[in-house]
């Protein structure tokens, strides 16, 4: 479903990423672990495509990186999730207008964006702040928001980047009951993360990346 | 409702860039004004050429020793020429009713004899009435046997029809300033509103919106500003014109229908500022 061959990336800096070869299978939960700069982000941008291999490639779903045109990359991102480390909320608009923002694009029927994006807020736990605006939350909400947007559309993989690192162990523990929860339903997740205590807790196979390498 | 959402965009757009707007709808509106009075001096300039094309025309005096039937055959060796239009026969007694009438009866209680000749007003074909055309059939006709004098005035003609030329020249250059002022100052209001919302614009892009649903609200902007500024323009257009007519009536020409273009134009305007804006920024 999803593949990364020998992929290179290299930063102007001089850092990325290299000879990376891993798979995501169908429905699979896998954990990308490694310290601080390691590249595990550099990964998932990959993946969506932000970055482009300078050595290698990556396939996912129909698309390959090699192949894509730029104008095709929108409509790959549509089928996936991405939960941001920094987050990327729109800070123009509400909690609600953040989540139904992906259903906007897709021209998806306001009815059903409606329910969609309560049910997914719903998810979150995030209910009672859907007027809120993103500079009104917490970290740990503002995180959840952007799981509630990345869930939304009911990607068949979703791609969250330390999608915990600002959230207590009961919130923690409330996430990971959500991404199991949509996993169940068919959604292939990764996550990347430096928690170990994490990824011993909860069952997925491991992947780890150090210093731009898999080990 | 993607449209909605675009449109409520768009007035979001604005209240990011406020004063840029303000002075961006002014700016065009000042500009599309000056075009506006331009143009329809030029409008005006045009129309009295017409109405002075219609009167051009060469009087032919008659030699005084021919007869009736002579002066016949002269009239139709004049209508026969290709620049001749109509050719109207004023008779001596026509003439000097008319001199009557202008300068009252001295002339006869003095003279016993209508000292005036008869005369052809000989009307040139449209396509022959410019000053040198109408310059060189007076010449023909002045040398046709029985023809005594000629008269024809071009004089304002000539003046007016340089002048509208120059007034051309001086619209197409306003035009040029207008349209490249134009899209400078909608293009930066936009090219503002985009630096404004790049982080907004990027992370649109990480979730999947495409270049074209993330330009549509711009697009939108562009077009407003152009519209309102060309219906200002019009309305401020539209004042004068009334202004003038209750001032002076029936002294200017003019086709309302004119500001319909300027409300068009400033629309178009706009709308290819922004698509410059987009392509050049997003
Ligand atoms: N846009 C960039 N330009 C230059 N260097 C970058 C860029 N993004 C990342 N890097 C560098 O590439 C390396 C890998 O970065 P990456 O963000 O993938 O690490 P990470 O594993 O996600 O780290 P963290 O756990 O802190 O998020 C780092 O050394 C980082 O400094
Ligand atoms: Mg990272």
């Amino acid at each position: 479903m999803v593949e990364l061959h020998n992929v290179k990336i290299k930063y102007p800096t001089g850092d990325g990423i290299e000879n990376v070869t891993l798979k995501i299978g169908p429905g699979e939960i896998v954990f990308l672990v490694g310290p601080s700069g390691a590249g595990k982000s550099t990964v998932l941008k990959t993946i969506y495509m932000e970055e482009r291999p300078v050595e290698g490639h990556v396939s996912v779903g129909e698309y390959n990186s090699l192949f894509i045109r730029k104008k095709d990359i929108p409509y790959l991102r549509r089928r996936l999730g991405v939960v941001f480390q920094d987050f990327k909320l729109l800070n123009d608009r509400d909690v609600f207008k953040n989540v139904s923002f992906v259903l906007e694009v897709i021209g998806a029927k306001s009815k059903d964006i409606k329910k969609r994006v309560l049910r997914s807020l719903a998810d979150v736990g995030l209910s009672h702040k859907s007027r809120k605006y993103p500079a009104e939350l917490s970290g740990g909400e503002q995180q959840r928001v952007a799981i509630a947007r990345a869930i939304v559309n009911e990607p068949y993989l979703l791609l969250a980047d330390e999608p915990t690192g600002n959230l207590d162990p009961d919130t923690t523990a409330g996430i990971m009951e959500i991404f199991e929860r949509i996993n169940a339903r068919g959604t292939a997740i990764m996550i990347a993360t430096h928690n170990y205590e994490l990824v011993k807790k909860y069952r997925g196979r491991i992947i780890r990346i150090e210093k731009g390498k898999i080990l | 409702m993607k449209l909605l959402y675009s449109i409520k965009e768009a007035f979001a757009g604005f209240s990011r860039a406020r004063f840029s707007f303000f002075i961006s709808v002014f700016a065009i509106s000042f500009l599309l004004f000056l075009i506006g009075i331009f143009g329809m001096i030029t409008l005006n300039v045009d129309h009295l050429i017409d109405v002075l094309h219609a009167r051009v025309d060469i009087q032919v005096f008659i030699s005084n020793i021919y007869d009736d039937t002579q002066i016949a055959r002269l009239g139709s060796t004049l209508s026969a020429l290709p620049e001749v239009e109509s050719v109207e026969f004023i008779s001596k007694d026509a003439a000097a009713r008319e001199f009557q009438k202008e300068f009252g009866e001295e002339l006869f209680s003095i003279l016993e004899d209508n000292p005036l000749p008869s005369s052809f007003i000989v009307k040139l074909r449209e396509k022959y009435r410019t000053e040198t055309e109408v310059a060189r059939v007076a010449q023909t006709v002045k040398n046709i046997p029985g023809v005594d004098d000629i008269e024809y005035q071009t004089g304002a003609l000539s003046l007016l029809t340089r002048f509208s030329g120059i007034a051309r020249f001086v619209n197409a250059i306003l035009l040029v300033i207008v349209i490249s002022g134009s899209v400078f100052v909608i293009t930066n209001t936009i090219r503002l509103i985009i630096i404004a919302k790049q982080d907004i614009i990027n992370t649109m892009r990480l979730v999947g919106a495409t270049n074209s649903y993330i330009s549509r609200p711009y697009l939108i902007e562009g077009i407003i500003q152009g519209l309102l500024g060309g219906l200002i323009a019009s309305c401020l257009c539209w004042i004068l014109i009334k202004g003038f007519n209750w001032r002076w009536p029936g002294v200017i020409f003019i086709n309302m229908d004119y500001l319909y273009i300027l409300i068009g134009g400033g629309l178009v305007i706009g709308w290819l500022s922004s698509l410059f804006a987009i392509r050049r920024y997003l």
